[in-house]
């Protein structure tokens, strides 16, 4: 089990920066990123140009959805209740006009056969090409197992190779509709999780209303077919925003997959197996066919300028044979064209060699990718990979680096060490053999000459200092904390400055191992260093004057002071334990990676015990007067930090409300 | 075996080991450069066709589409006669051609309403604010307007009108003058009065000369967006919303409640020159307009058919006053308020007419450089000997960012390796090269301005420094001087900061910094401070950033943007180094002698047909232009291609550390850039542009042919022509083979040399 936080930030860069390569200088209205090492959106090549954008000829009305194929792209022109057929120019060829058509959302063609989603007709039609008729009309299902309350209400259609028909329900929230060529029901697919979270639970709790607390997983929203017979959905409101579904359900991405946060319109599948997203919003997303991010770009016309690329609310996505990318826009009733650039051939080519497995003869393409954008991530791992399998482990492990590539890292590291241990285990033994004689011979040498005798009786000097003494009484917290706390509380033995260097040691301590574990176990977001200071000292605080508050209402005999010591003095077995940990985590991949928690493990159980223990014998609680007063304190802490917060923010609202009063004089008077 | 000595194996076994953990660890960034073609250079697209491109027009001829009005009062003039009518100040002209020009459009239309075709008449529309109602109620006034006085005098070549109106009780006075080849339209700014309530808010002037109805007119309206673009007369485009409008020169930044300014774009590119024109039958007749005075103030203006019952016409505003939002408490809320002192406009406009063979953009945009010579360029353009075009080199010194305690320096080329890479630049053979240095303080890049006082000891010795400039033909010095960093010293936060017209600070953000703008006064100190401490330095000239076209109000100390540019222009003339701005509109271009980042491109707007250079063909031999980084081209040939027909000079960013050291700064966007990963596209793209500009280096662009879909043929006043192919086809020209995505040089006398 990983300790390792693996927590995937994914937030838009939107700081323009100073240095002139706007994309507005290379005529592109929108700025392309992919994804970089700390899966953070990063600029990179324009992807996709703009060069053109067509539909004054189709007059199109709130279209809703788009499918190409054979050179023509159709388009499901709801406003007007209509299918048209237009060439990749923009030529009007033909359309499909039916008074059974009252809001046709989705399109799908195969084999001759048009097939479209009416969403108010509540049916969906099968229609042949040749004759222009309407062959097949499906409407609600029958089956039981569709469920009678269900509303059918079809938004989007597809087709796979079998004729099976998939179909998207608007509120059908167990999933896609699954049809048989004759229409017939057969089942639900692909149903989305819902998580439970604390707020539902309590929620559920408190409110028996059954519709209002209702946890009913969200419905897809999308869908088209993917590679050998896989359906890739796009849902609303949950993690998942894109699924590649196997025949069983199951998302089959890579659970590394960085998922589009908003809800999507559109899904595609290009002829290379690469997944194009649009959203309402106007994000365009390429993935590679396992869910690794490719390009990002953002079209939305902010300004409402009509530039060439910029769309209003995009809707629908499609490819041509040449990979030119077509959007629908349904808010502009146009359709924009864009070409793909050489870059994109590029990490293409890449791409799809190491899919393919082809991992040496991929190496060079992923050089040139790295010679025009250093920080693109993928790219990185992939040379990695393809290092490795060369056995140049050295240089792998440096592009995992820089990948932020934990797997690879770990797995490489892990052929280094190996061949290391094989080369030098010989050489290894005959010095630790050497070492312990050496050691043996010359401390019973060392203690038979004068300077040993000085050098302890230096050393019980220094011991016998009292600060020192002090600090070194909280050694005995390893083997008789009872007697410690005793110590601690009767006999003075401790004082408040060695409480503090206490502390401090442990701050310390805790610092290191946060910011110099090694690379596979350091934590990913390493925030601002005063912030780490202050919430862990807070804590501590915190919870030193709870106990101390608490333990005077509950008949405790421990002093503040009292309190204060022994609580900083039981993290000594923290300070001693944790920095030979983050020495030797350097060494460790995540094949060892047990050893690692299980020893934090170990060290956080054993202050545990301490604490408990510190709390019981300073102020002479029994063991169940222990663990009430645990609770309390727990409670106590817990409204002392709401108290705080009410405080500031009421503060805040006066300082604020000074302030306005202040503003509004002068601007009025 | 005792505790102790069990503890001590341990502890020997983890030493042991990281002993030999150090011989591992030799982590070695191995060059991983192989022998790969460019494929952004070498791969040849497919040519689509679109608005960045320009495209050959119909030669159709131009019929006239209004008779004279019988009505109007005769002029003579320098000109000729002059058709004026005097209750609407319109006037109709015809010119060599027999084409009868008109400010207005032809009325006969019985769909058309009263109040359009008095709007379509008016020589001048106004908008004024209605102080006394409580939300600042715009009126719309033009001369028919009830109760408006017009007294017209004739004056020497035109005439002169006192108008007052009829609602608004604003009076103003318009001045047209017909030269032998102009138009001078003239609203001084003395005559401006407002006497009642209501305050000038715009003044439309001129709205409908050379207006359009659909296609009836073959021609276009050139509008100078970006690079330049044209708009075809055309139908109705059921596509387009919007009309266009844009303010010259760029949005005005004082008027908003945005916190981060970064963001308050208005997408596009900016209008670098106050001008704008139409051509009524290409290479028959055509208008070219330069609004001589009130530029800053001023926007253009096109409407499009389906918003002006199927005309299209391009004209100038001019405002005068905005309203804003005040904020009044922290929260947000706002209250409306309006700007009390109007600007300082003086309205000049100057119509030249042009006629056959100039009566299009290129004729247009010699008309503005010959403008431009004599009032602009005062000295000869500096020619330098060599015989190779100048490439320019960018480079970045040091840059700060936050580290985990304390700031972290990150040294991406230091003088030796500048050195370095200007050596083996010069070994292949390029010669001729413009190093801009950014990042040369110890502050870094970012985190600078507007302090750029010392050379950053870490980056080498001043010997170093006089190396690089004997390398190069012109070194400059990156810096800043109108935006402060909050991570900078040398200025007060809280008195030298400029600020709104609602006393908000103008605030860019960015990753690592907020960056501020400084008063004038400030400004000037910090420049004047800086110029004194850099000149002790072997530095050819200073490259300022954002000088370029930034244009901000500083409203506490009652200072605006004309006092703005009249500041810069008196600066930069006094400087003895030479001048480099990035982006410069064209009240600089007088004082600088290297124009970066020229615009490439215009804003592609759905509605544009072409993007044609007209700025280049301004500037041809007057300035060096250089374009954006060659790094981030999306594909190199076109781009290429593009410098090429624009005859502009190619421009790189090259450091010695990989770019991914920035990858947590302010210049993440940088994210190609070391030098040994683009030592090849730079040595191929600089050889391709170079073998064809270095022909017409000291020349000047005097045509421009469209002679097939994505051909062009550029003639320069030396007799050489560049024909350049941007299509997959192979296209003959002059029985010589131009190739598909390539161009050839065709010297047009070869006796002559």
């Amino acid at each position: 089990m990983l300790i390792v936080v693996l927590c995937f930030t994914f937030t838009i860069v939107n700081f323009k920066t100073e240095a002139a390569n706007h994309p507005e200088n290379y005529g592109v209205p929108y700025q392309t990123y992919t994804l970089s090492s700390s899966n953070q959106l990063i600029p990179t090549q324009t992807a996709y140009l703009p060069v053109g954008t067509f539909g004054e000829e189709l007059n199109l009305d709130s279209p809703e959805d788009m499918f190409f194929t054979d050179g023509l792209i159709y388009i499901a022109d709801s406003g007007n209740s209509r299918i048209v057929v237009s060439t990749i120019a923009g030529q009007l060829v033909n359309t499909y006009e039916f008074d059974e058509f009252k809001l046709p959302t989705g399109v799908f063609v195969k084999d001759d056969y048009l097939y479209v989603a009416d969403k108010v007709a509540k049916s969906v039609f099968q229609i042949d090409l040749l004759t222009e008729q309407i062959v097949m009309t499906i409407i609600k299902p029958t089956s039981p197992i569709f469920g009678q309350q269900n509303d059918f209400v079809p938004t989007k259609v597809a087709v796979d190779s079998s004729d099976s028909i998939y179909i998207i329900g608007e509120g059908s929230t167990s999933g896609v509709i699954q049809m048989n060529y004759a229409g017939e029901f057969v089942g639900y697919l692909g149903i989305n999780t819902v998580t439970l979270s604390l707020r539902k639970i309590l929620y559920n709790f408190f409110v028996q209303d059954s519709n209002l607390a209702s946890s009913l997983p969200p419905s897809p929203t999308n869908l088209t077919l993917g590679q050998k017979g896989s359906i890739l959905t796009t849902n609303d409101n949950v993690r998942e925003t894109f699924k590649r579904l196997n025949i069983s359900g199951a998302n089959t991405l890579h659970d590394t997959t960085v998922y589009p946060d908003m809800g999507l319109s559109d899904i595609w599948l290009n002829q290379e197996n690469y997944i194009y997203l649009v959203s309402d919003s106007g994000d365009v997303y390429e993935y590679d066919a396992n869910g690794n991010m490719l390009f990002y770009f953002n079209t939305n016309d902010s300004n409402l300028t009509q530039s060439l690329g910029l769309t209003s609310i995009p809707k629908g996505v499609v490819t041509d044979s040449l990979g030119n990318l077509y959007i629908l826009d349904k808010g502009y009733n146009s359709v924009q064209i864009y070409q793909r650039t050489v870059f994109v051939d590029l990490v293409h080519e890449a791409v799809t060699m190491y899919n393919d497995g082809k991992y040496v003869e991929s190496k060079p393409i992923w050089e040139e990718i790295i010679r025009q954008n250093s920080s693109f991530a993928l790219a990185h791992s992939a040379l990695g990979s393809a290092l490795a399998k060369e056995g140049q482990y050295k240089l792998a492990l440096s592009e995992f680096y820089d990948a932020k590539d934990y797997k690879g890292y770990s797995d490489t590291y892990w052929e280094i060490r190996n061949i290391v241990i094989q080369d030098y285990l010989g050489a290894f033994f005959i010095g630790l053999l050497a070492f312990m004689v050496l050691w043996k011979v010359g401390s019973k040498v060392i203690r038979k000459t004068g300077f040993y005798e000085s050098a302890v009786k230096q050393k019980e000097k220094v011991v016998n200092q009292k600060q020192v003494s002090e600090v070194l009484y909280s050694l005995n917290v390893i083997k008789q904390p009872a007697d410690m706390f005793f110590g601690i509380k009767r006999y003075n033995k401790t004082s408040y400055l060695s409480g503090f260097i206490v502390l401090a040691l442990f701050v310390l301590v805790y610092m290191i191992d946060m910011y110099a574990s090694g690379f596979l176990f350091r934590s990913q977001n390493l925030n601002n260093v005063i912030v780490q200071v202050v919430m862990v000292l807070g804590l501590f605080f915190l919870y030193v004057i709870v106990n101390y508050l608490v333990s005077t209402l509950n008949d405790g005999e421990g002093r503040f002071k009292d309190v204060f010591i022994s609580t900083s003095y039981i993290l000594v077995p923290f300070i001693i334990l944790t920095l030979p940990m983050t020495l030797l985590s350097h060494y460790l991949t995540y094949n060892e990676a047990f050893i690692f928690s299980f020893y934090h493990q170990i060290v956080l159980i054993w202050t545990m015990i301490l604490l408990f223990l510190s709390i019981q014998n300073l102020h002479n609680y029994t063991f169940w007067e222990t663990i009430k007063n645990i609770f309390i304190i727990i409670f106590g802490m817990f409204i002392l930090v709401l108290i705080g917060l009410l405080i500031y923010s009421f503060i805040g609202q006066l300082f604020e409300f000074i302030l306005s009063v202040i503003k509004e004089v002068i601007y009025r008077v | 075996m005792s505790k102790l000595m069990l503890t001590k194996r341990i502890l020997l076994t983890i030493f042991v080991f990281g002993f030999l953990w150090t011989g591992i660890t030799q982590f070695v960034f191995a060059d991983t450069l192989t022998d790969s073609p460019l494929p952004s250079f070498n791969v040849i697209s497919l040519f689509v066709d679109s608005n960045r491109y320009t495209h050959e027009k119909s030669d159709e001829i131009a019929v006239n589409q209004q008779i004279i009005n019988p009505d109007a009062l005769e002029l003579t003039t320098d000109f000729g006669s002059v058709y004026l009518d005097e209750s609407s100040l319109s006037f109709q002209i015809e010119n060599d051609n027999g084409y009868l020009w008109s400010t207005t459009i032809n009325t006969d239309d019985p769909s058309f309403s009263n109040s359009f075709i008095q709007r379509a008449k008016s020589a001048i529309i106004i908008e004024s604010f209605n102080t006394i109602s409580s939300n600042y109620a715009i009126t719309e006034e033009n001369l028919f307007t009830q109760g408006t006085s017009i007294d017209t005098t004739l004056i020497h070549n035109g005439f002169s009108s006192n108008i007052r109106f009829g609602k608004s009780s604003i009076a103003l006075e318009l001045v047209v003058t017909f030269e032998q080849d102009s138009i001078l339209v003239e609203i001084p700014q003395e005559s401006i009065n407002e006497s009642g309530n209501f305050k000038i808010s715009s003044i439309k002037v001129y709205p409908y000369f050379g207006a359009v109805k659909a296609a009836d007119v073959p021609g276009y309206i050139f509008i100078p967006d970006g690079a330049g673009a044209l708009i075809d007369y055309k139908f109705s485009d059921p596509l387009v919303n919007n009309n266009y409008q844009k303010e010259i020169y760029d949005r005005n930044i004082g008027y908003n409640t945005e916190i981060n300014l970064n963001q308050f774009t208005s997408g596009g590119t900016h209008v670098y020159a106050p001008v704008f024109g139409f051509v009524h039958g290409v290479n028959q007749n055509g208008v070219f307009a330069n609004i001589i005075s009130g530029s800053e103030y001023g926007l253009l203006n096109v409407y499009f058919p389906a918003r002006t019952r199927g005309f299209t016409t391009v004209f100038s505003e001019f405002v005068f006053r905005k309203t804003y939002r005040q904020p009044i408490d922290k929260v947000g809320n706002t209250i409306s308020l309006l700007q009390t002192e109007a600007n300082n406009i003086d309205i000049k406009i100057q119509y030249d007419l042009l006629s056959d063979e100039d009566a299009n953009y290129v004729g247009m945009a010699k008309t503005y450089r010959d403008y431009l010579e004599t009032n602009v360029f005062s000295q000869n353009p500096e020619t330098d000997t060599n015989l190779n075009i100048p490439l320019k080199i960018d480079t970045i010194g040091i840059e700060k960012t936050q580290g985990v305690l304390f700031s972290k320096s990150i040294m991406m080329t230091d003088f030796a390796a500048f050195i370095d890479i200007l050596e083996d630049l010069q070994n292949e053979g390029i010669d001729n090269i413009i190093a801009n240095y950014q990042g040369f303080t110890s502050n870094g890049l970012t985190w600078s301005p507007p302090n750029y006082t010392k050379v950053a000891s870490r980056l080498g010795s001043t010997k170093e420094l006089e190396m690089i400039q004997s390398l190069t033909s012109d070194l400059y010095f990156v810096s800043e001087y109108m935006k402060a960093s909050s991570r900078s010293s040398g200025y007060n936060q809280y008195f030298d900061l400029a600020k709104k017209i609602n006393d908000q600070l103008y605030q860019y953000g960015s990753l690592t910094d907020t960056k501020y703008l400084l008063e004038y006064q400030q400004m000037e100190q910090s420049y004047r401070t800086s110029l004194k401490d850099l000149q002790k330095y072997p530095i050819t000239g200073l490259s300022i950033q954002s000088m370029g076209n930034l244009l901000y109000d500083d409203f506490s100390n009652h200072l605006y943007r004309n006092d703005l540019i009249t500041l810069m222009q008196t600066l930069l003339q006094e400087s003895d180094l030479k001048i480099a701005l990035s982006d410069v509109n064209s009240y600089l271009w007088g004082q600088i002698n290297a124009f970066y980042d020229f615009p490439m491109y215009s804003s592609q707007y759905v509605t544009f047909d072409d993007t044609v250079p007209f700025l280049s063909i301004a500037l041809s031999n007057h300035v060096d232009l250089f374009g954006p980084d060659a790094n981030f081209y999306p594909y190199a040939r076109d781009e290429l291609l593009r410098l090429i027909d624009y005859g502009v000079y190619p421009s790189f960013i090259l450091t010695n550390e990989s770019p991914k050291l920035l990858e947590k700064t302010s210049l993440e966007s940088i994210y190609s850039s070391k030098y040994q990963d683009l030592k090849l596209s730079v040595i191929t793209y600089y050889n391709y542009v170079n073998d064809a500009l270095k022909y017409v280096k000291d020349a000047q662009i005097s045509e421009r042919n469209i002679i097939g879909l994505g051909v062009v043929e550029i003639v320069y006043d030396n007799e050489y022509a560049i024909i350049v192919n941007y299509s997959n086809s192979n296209v003959t020209y002059q029985s010589q083979l131009v190739e598909p995505k390539g161009y050839l040089v065709y010297d047009m006398n070869p006796l002559d040399d």
